[in-house]
């Protein structure tokens, strides 16, 4: 590898490099790469199954990667020195002994680095569980458990998080905590990579998208380059021509059909453009809302496309459904 | 329990409480935090080169706030001393009573430290359960983000089996030693009795290593069910049958249990071939091969 690149990737805190891991016949991962950039919270979407924990896992040194690699400032998890302060990781909530009470689960972690018993209690009381502190684990609820896994990511006061589903399980007053524990530390220069499969949620928390399906690399793009390019704006008039109308925005190179409470539905153009449009030919309208698909949408269908290509790819009798692609 | 200023923060809830948190400069993007963090990533103190040291530490800190271990612990201490001031009177009694219950070869020594058979039992428990409870429970994962280095956490949950295992098991192998001479009142012998001391102290140098032996075999395993099944099958079962077996008799005294506890013997139970040391050298043998076993196989566990 020539320096250029290498002087590029300095920029990038985390590091996926064609990334591989099959279990048994199962490619969990699957020549994936990517980089994660300091400064902002990255989203790593994908539906179940797609390998984000699998890459996540592969990060913190927990497996051995088939081929590729998974980097963290340049090196392999488990080469970096004191990696509890400078990496918080977070896989399964549920990762405790039933019977250790919270408190002596992060008190033997922040052993590990010699970490003040103060900044035990500190991040407790930071994620919302001193009052529990002394009670097993075992006894948590999900939100609870997430909550101490979240206070074990931040023991070490990291400049990077890596964060499994953290969300779920959390109640609304959590998620709303956590999505500004995330925001602010990425505005202090930290690096956050959160996976999840819920696209909405991606919306409101994460900057940057890095979205994977069946182990492979969908998309690496921010959010709004995201929304502008999968979220079609989708316009409704109602008005008193809409046959002359529908034929003018075909002209126009739109796409509008009748819906059945009487308005039509206008693809490939915004709803300022439609009103000029019937403006101009003196067409009246009443009623002109501009409305976009949602992410989640855009998100179903580019991993979809995903599934139906491999399935089809696959068998033969199931690839003649009458794809494009295909 | 919980000092009154987190106790405060906690009830204003999680919403707010990270404004609380810029004192530490982790989630408040200030001036002051960002000064830290670019001096060295975390505003906490690094620990370079002193590594080991601290997975040791941690280990130890697991060891005495899960309830199963120090619950395993208590009671083989406790159990092993009752057991043998029971065994000591009983024996004692019979005796005295001289019904032919006893063996004709009875030696006061030996007795003493039949005991440690029982004490092995909880012992095998202790090093099984440090290891496997983390297998179970996936806490191991965290242990292993903590502690990258496979082999700094291997060796600081062996360093920690012994450091644990070696003074319990001298107290109680001297302890119940004491308490069956104090059972066998008239026919038990003083302490300066000839093999004694070497035997308190093999006894508790065989108990280490039979645990050590446990932690390699439950690492390789990791469930707690096959890895304690697997030691008490062999010490219950495989053990005393191969003993039982003529051909097989000779090669039974060098399986580890045999060697261990006949190198503790002055009487009739001692194997002149190998004699004390040689006894514990081969269970140290037999150790040596069971943490290789589980270390190559811990190596690259995917977790």
């Amino acid at each position: 590898m020539s320096a250029a690149p290498l002087r590029r990737h300095a920029r990038y805190v985390i590091e996926v490099q064609h990334l591989t891991k099959s279990y048994g016949p199962a490619r969990a991962v699957d020549d994936l790469s990517f980089a994660v950039r300091p400064g902002r919270v990255t989203g790593f979407l994908g539906p179940n199954g797609a390998g984000k924990s699998t890459t996540l896992r592969l990060l913190l040194g927990l497996g051995e990667p088939d081929a590729g690699r998974a980097l963290l400032f340049g090196k392999p998890y488990r080469e970096l020195a004191d990696p509890l302060l400078r990496v918080g990781g977070l896989l399964e909530a549920k990762s405790t002994q039933r019977t250790r009470s919270a408190y002596h689960h992060l008190l033997w972690l922040a052993r590990t680095h010699r970490i003040p018993r103060s900044r035990v209690r500190e991040v407790l009381g930071m994620v919302g569980l001193s009052d529990v502190a002394e009670r097993s684990s075992g006894g948590f609820s999900l939100g609870m458990s997430q909550r101490l896994g979240i206070a074990a990511a931040l023991l070490g006061d990291p400049e990077v998080l890596l964060l499994d589903e953290p969300v779920n399980g959390l109640d609304p007053e959590g998620v709303h905590w956590l999505r500004n524990l995330l925001k602010e530390r990425a505005a202090a220069g930290h690096t956050v990579l959160l996976s999840s499969h819920l696209m909405n949620e991606m919306a409101v928390t994460a900057d940057h998208l890095v979205i994977i399906g069946r182990g492979r690399l969908l998309a690496d793009t921010s959010l709004a380059d995201f929304t502008a390019e999968h979220c079609r704006s989708v316009v409704r008039i109602r008005c008193h021509e809409p046959e002359r109308l529908r034929g003018l925005l075909r002209e126009a190179g739109a796409e509008a059909g009748p819906e059945p409470d009487g308005t039509l539905r206008v693809t490939g153009m915004e709803s300022r453009e439609v009103a000029k449009l019937a403006r101009a030919h003196d067409i009246g309208f009443d009623e002109l809302a501009g409305e976009s698909t949602s992410l989640e949408e855009a998100f179903l269908e580019m991993t979809a496309r995903e599934t139906q290509f491999t399935a089809g790819s696959g068998a033969g009798p199931r690839g003649g459904a009458g794809h494009g692609a295909l | 329990m919980v000092p009154s200023e987190t106790t405060a923060a906690a009830s204003s809830g999680p919403s707010d409480s990270s404004d609380r948190s810029d004192s530490s400069g982790s989630s408040e993007p200030s001036q002051a935090s960002g000064a830290v963090r670019s001096a060295g990533g975390s505003a906490l103190p690094a620990v370079r080169g002193r590594a080991t040291p601290a997975a040791i530490r941690a280990e130890w800190t697991k060891v005495r706030t899960l309830r199963s271990t120090l619950a395993v612990l208590v009671a083989t201490f406790a159990v092993s001393i009752g057991l043998a001031l029971i065994s000591g009177i009983s024996v004692g009694n019979a005796l005295e009573a001289d019904n032919g219950r006893v063996r004709p070869d009875f030696n006061p020594v030996d007795s003493g430290f039949n005991i440690v058979w029982y004490t092995q039992l909880g012992l095998v428990a202790f090093g099984v359960l440090l290891i496997t409870g983390e297998f179970g429970s996936g806490m191991i994962r965290v242990s292993l983000a903590a502690v990258p280095r496979r082999g700094r956490l291997y060796l600081a949950k062996a360093a920690v089996c012994t450091a644990v295992t070696l003074p319990l098991a001298a107290v109680t192998v001297a302890l119940s030693w004491l308490l069956d001479q104090e059972g066998l009142g008239e026919y038990g012998v003083p302490l300066d009795e000839p093999g004694v001391l070497r035997g308190m102290a093999l006894g508790a140098v065989y108990l280490t290593l039979l645990a050590l032996l446990a932690f390699g075999v439950a690492t390789a395993v990791r469930s707690t069910a096959f890895a304690l099944g697997a030691m008490y099958v062999f010490l219950f079962a495989v053990s005393p049958l191969s003993q039982a077996v003529p051909g097989l008799k000779d090669a039974a005294r060098y399986l580890p249990d045999k060697a261990g506890i006949q190198a503790l013997k002055v009487g009739a139970d001692a194997d002149p071939s190998l004699g004390p040391w040689g006894g514990i050298l081969v269970v140290a043998g037999w150790t040596a091969l069971a943490l290789l076993i589980g270390w190559l196989s811990f190596r690259r566990r995917e977790v």
